[in-house]
């Protein structure tokens, strides 16, 4: 009896009743929304500040630690390329240690060439 | 802007606009979704100085996110729905506790005709047994029944299941036919 009296109960009719009474928005709360809207967007199109433009490579050299460090870098990468590139490993062993290094075959590999070169270095 | 045309800008594209500094698309936004969220609040907390401030700050919420808004990821009513039904769910929170009878009945602007007298009876009594719901059944209710959307953007709405929906709104509604028997002859139902 009680399912029946629910099932019965017009609802939507008071619903209807309910979406008739809707509030409308007066004209100084639409105002005060767009008044925000205006406020929010202007702060859109404030200048971002914006850092004093520098050269790239400053930013690189910066980067790397300073001139002092892109030398040391430089002086280090130009060694390399001339170990790698030198067409005689006498050469190169001779240049380091000052001595005649014909003895040296000439069949070494980088690795070789590199544990020499640190050997000769540490013992001066 | 001609209205005309801007009728069928989408929500999407005026939010662009928007972001990139066109200032009736702002206009056109409001005027598309202000008053829907403004109904909502004013259902869900019953008091137009809150419902003013929480669709106020729906709004402003919707300007801020511009320049982020993701296009085709929600709709725009969708996102405000949800935003506002989050603060009106807040602030009846911290509101829960409060008497039914401390509730504003609305007032009454048209005294001599019977008819609005019975229409105004009849949705008090429709709001003090909605605001007697859970806020959750109350939202669905509201936004199923009031509002009209479909079980999917409610879900969307309110982060749930269709099927929770569905459950939510079936146990609103035969509460509040539960709350409403009896008061048939009141709101003019009776025999």
């Amino acid at each position: 009896m009680t399912n029946k009296l629910h099932k019965d109960f017009d609802l939507d009719a008071l619903f209807a009743d309910e979406k008739v009474s809707d509030m409308m928005p007066s004209d100084t709360f639409m105002n005060a929304v767009l008044r925000d809207a205006d406020d929010v967007q202007a702060s859109f199109k404030e200048p971002v500040a914006v850092a004093k433009s520098t050269p790239w490579w400053r930013g690189i050299v910066q980067q790397m630690g300073g001139w002092q460090a892109v030398s040391t870098f430089a002086t280090c990468a130009c060694f390399g390329v001339y170990i790698g590139y030198a067409s005689s490993v006498d050469q190169v062993l001779g240049y380091s240690t000052g001595t005649d290094s014909a003895a040296i075959s000439d069949v070494f590999d980088s690795f070789s060439v590199a544990s020499e070169f640190e050997v000769s270095f540490l013992e001066g | 802007m001609p209205f005309d045309s801007s009728s069928e800008i989408h929500d999407d594209a005026l939010m662009v606009l928007y972001a990139n500094g066109d200032s009736e698309a702002a206009r056109l936004l409001a005027t598309r979704h202000t008053k829907r969220v403004l109904a909502l609040s004013y259902r869900m907390l019953q008091d137009q100085a809150e419902a003013e401030d929480v669709a106020q700050e729906a709004m402003m919420r919707l300007w801020k996110i511009a320049p982020e808004w993701r296009r085709g990821e929600a709709k725009v009513s969708t996102w405000l729905y949800r935003v506002a039904s989050n603060l009106c769910t807040d602030r009846l929170r911290k509101k829960r506790g409060a008497a039914l009878d401390d509730i504003p009945e609305p007032e009454d602007d048209a005294p001599s005709a019977e008819e609005a007298m019975l229409h105004q009876t009849r949705v008090a009594t429709l709001n003090e047994a909605m605001n007697a719901l859970p806020e959750r059944q109350k939202l669905a209710v509201t936004l199923r029944h009031l509002d009209e959307l479909a079980n999917p953007e409610i879900a969307q709405i309110m982060d749930i299941s269709v099927e929770a929906v569905e459950s939510l709104t079936s146990r609103g509604k035969r509460a509040l036919r539960t709350m409403l028997q009896g008061q048939e002859a009141k709101i003019g139902y009776g025999t």
